[in-house]
């Protein structure tokens, strides 16, 4: 027996993984309702630092908690529905704040914890201009985070910020709670957008619900006896809703591992899955990647990944290789390839899309290239050959998905277009945004997802994006941004830097600039390149190449804009003429 | 540990992440601007300092250091706190 409740919680353990009360699958109208559920049980989320149990907070301490702070909230008289905006690192307070907004009638929205290596200012102008996007009132950061937080809340309209032991110093007050209900916005969610314009996704409480209804039940068939692990961040959408929402929606209990410490130490993941005994686990392709690259081979046989029945993956295109070395990799420890479940999603539908059928593994799909690329035409060739893509299976029940060509006219089974979906997991919109909701909204519902791809035996396959984004290292990069940073240079102006992907090593992406200068000095030039990629480091964390071309060299298109397919056909062209000239040399740079 | 051993062994771990980009590194190399470090080679220097030194890098701490001799200040300072 515990003080809190009737059954016993061990203290210094993690929450179990069977529960005291009957699985029900996200049957629920609001989160505020999936909590008081959860809370009836013994399941909990528990959270890990330097491979040992840091906390374990079962549901029912959680809703306490959570009703708690609601309290002292709601003391600060906000308007229902004002956003409360926390930085998000992976911890219980994020919890806490996340489920005290759903009871007090606050819109909670996840802030990114990255700061990069000297990105103290571009961090801060990062904040501020999601705070503004927010139209937030509220802020919370750690001790950790709460300098950067102080500086991009100045001269915004906050009502209060703080850390959360600020907030725990509100006076409490004993009013009459109500929940957010179906038709409130649930949370807002930061789109993979530009940084330089955020866009904040508005989901609704029964959007919500009813993609964690798909994923509940159609698209993991969850069990009494799952159990989750995680790395992946709240402030990203399969870290919100894949690894926190949907799995207390399923009363089921999770182990976090901080994302950092999943980027120092990737074995410190399936060191926790094979502690747990874990079920399911999501990663984009990235983290399977660096799990592969970085495992030691004599640690191999002392992880057991045998109970892991659904490895999800999607978030980013799938090169079929990087889950199948994974899986010849980890095979020894007892990982089934036929776990990979690759998924299709984002922010703007809630999170999933489609789900592959289970137990089924990869499927991968030989087209070839040049059908693809003149034709728009998925002609399949033999496997190992042209192109592989992944299946990423079919729409989850109640959802439509359909693949329209430019004209918006449905195109038939492997005919490649605009990915299209319909369903009551989508957005209402971005918040205050209306022009940009519609670029992607229609008023009959259909969402354009801003991928292309096409549909086969009823499962969609993601071919490309029909925007110029970039991914690096598993994080989406927008040239628009590259070029924004590259273009403040005092000796350079507005339309100086085009930017996009290069194939680089291994096949991975690669973000490259070409930027125009009128400066043949040598140290001059230096200097702006050095200038260039510090920059960039420190505000988006990549290495991008970097290649100075004289003034009015750019390519521009008839309209005037510069065209950043053709800078990259000549960005190429040149590459591949220095390396005949001079291999060594190119090597080397 | 004085700062300039700090800078010395800091030098030491970052060569090889640094894959050669700049031939001599200085307390005054840049690690992002000169030695162009990615946000994954970050983390792996991280990593480096951190099983060298036995301390733990404060991630927002990471905000200010631009230089090797600001990141070996960073270590210094959190050697400090530990001891």
């Amino acid at each position: 027996m515990s003080a809190d409740g009737n059954i016993a919680i061990q203290v210094g353990l993690p929450t179990p993984t069977m529960n005291t009360v009957p699985l029900r699958r996200a049957d629920f109208a609001s989160l505020a309702e999936v909590l008081d559920y959860a809370a009836c049980g013994v399941t909990g989320a528990n959270f890990y630092a330097g491979g040992k149990l840091d906390l374990a907070l079962p549901y029912r301490t959680l809703r306490k908690e959570a009703l708690e702070l609601a309290q002292r909230l709601a003391t600060l008289g906000l308007e229902r529905g004002a956003r409360l905006a926390i930085v998000a690192e992976t911890n219980a307070d994020f919890l806490r704040f996340f489920f005290a907004c759903q009871y007090v009638g606050l819109v909670p929205v996840a802030l990114p914890s990255t700061v990069n290596l000297g990105g103290h200012d571009a961090y801060v102008k990062k904040l501020r201009g999601m705070l503004q996007a927010a139209g937030a009132s509220v802020a919370v950061a750690s001790e950790a985070f709460i300098g950067f937080l102080g500086e991009a809340v100045v001269g915004l309209d906050i009502a209060k910020w703080g850390t959360p032991a600020a907030f725990a110093e509100l006076p409490i007050q004993n009013i009459e709670l109500q929940p957010l209900g179906p038709t409130e916005v649930a949370y807002l969610q930061f789109t993979s957008g530009s940084t330089g314009t955020p866009k904040a996704a508005m989901i609704t409480e029964q959007a919500l619900m009813a993609n964690l209804q798909g994923s509940n039940n159609y698209g993991l068939d969850l069990r009494d006896d799952d159990r989750f692990v995680s790395w992946l961040p709240f402030y990203h959408d399969m870290g919100l809703v894949g690894c926190l929402l949907t799995v207390m929606a399923g009363q089921r209990s999770i182990d976090y591992l901080d994302t950092r410490e999943f980027a120092m130490r990737p074995r410190r993941w399936l060191e926790l899955m094979s502690r747990s005994k874990a079920t399911i686990a999501y990663s984009p392709p990235f983290g399977y990647e660096m799990c592969a690259r970085r495992v030691k081979p004599s640690d191999i046989a002392s992880y057991d990944l045998s109970h892991w029945r659904v490895a999800g993956i999607g978030a980013e295109p799938i090169l079929p290789e990087v889950p199948k070395h994974f899986a010849e990799l980890l095979a020894p420890a007892g990982f089934d390839a036929r776990a990979f479940v690759p998924s299709y999603g984002m922010a703007e539908a809630s999170l999933a899309i489609s789900f592959s059928p289970l137990q089924a593994g990869i499927v991968v799909e030989w087209i070839d290239p040049t059908d693809l690329a003149e034709d728009l035409i998925a002609t399949p060739v033999a496997a190992g050959t042209g192109t592989g893509f992944v299946r990423c299976g079919g729409p989850l029940p109640g959802h439509e998905l359909e693949i329209w060509n430019d004209a918006g006219k449905q195109l038939a089974d492997l005919h490649v277009g605009r990915i299209m979906v319909r369903g009551p997991s989508v957005m209402s919109g971005y918040f205050q945004q209306p022009e940009k909701t519609a670029e992607v909204l229609a008023a009959d519902g259909w969402l354009d997802t801003g991928d292309i791809g096409y549909v086969v035996d009823g499962e969609v396959v993601v071919t490309g994006r029909h925007k110029d984004m970039i991914i690096v290292n598993g994080r989406n990069i927008w040239p628009q941004d590259i070029e924004r940073i590259v273009e403040r240079q005092p000796e350079l102006r507005s339309q100086d830097a085009s930017a996009f992907g290069v194939p680089g090593p291994g096949g991975a992406e690669v973000a490259a600039v070409v930027v125009q200068c009128n400066t043949d000095d040598v140290d001059v030039r230096e200097s702006l390149v050095n200038r260039i990629r510090g920059d960039l480091l420190e505000e988006l964390g990549i290495a991008c190449l970097i290649e100075l071309v004289p003034r009015h060299t750019l390519p521009r298109t008839s309209s005037g804009k510069l065209s950043r397919s053709a800078t990259r056909s000549g960005y190429l062209e040149r590459q591949a003429q220095a390396q005949e000239q001079a291999p060594q040399a190119v090597a080397a740079a | 540990m004085n700062h300039q051993d700090v800078v010395a062994q800091l030098i030491e771990l970052v060569t090889p992440i640094a894959e050669g980009r700049v031939a001599v590194i200085t307390e005054n190399t840049g690690i992002t601007s000169e030695l162009g470090l990615d946000s994954l080679r970050v983390m792996d220097l991280v990593v480096a300092v951190e099983d060298q030194f036995d301390i733990s890098v404060p991630i927002n701490a990471l905000a200010e250091v631009r230089t090797v001799g600001d990141f070996a200040s960073l270590i210094q300072k959190s050697a400090g706190e530990n001891a």
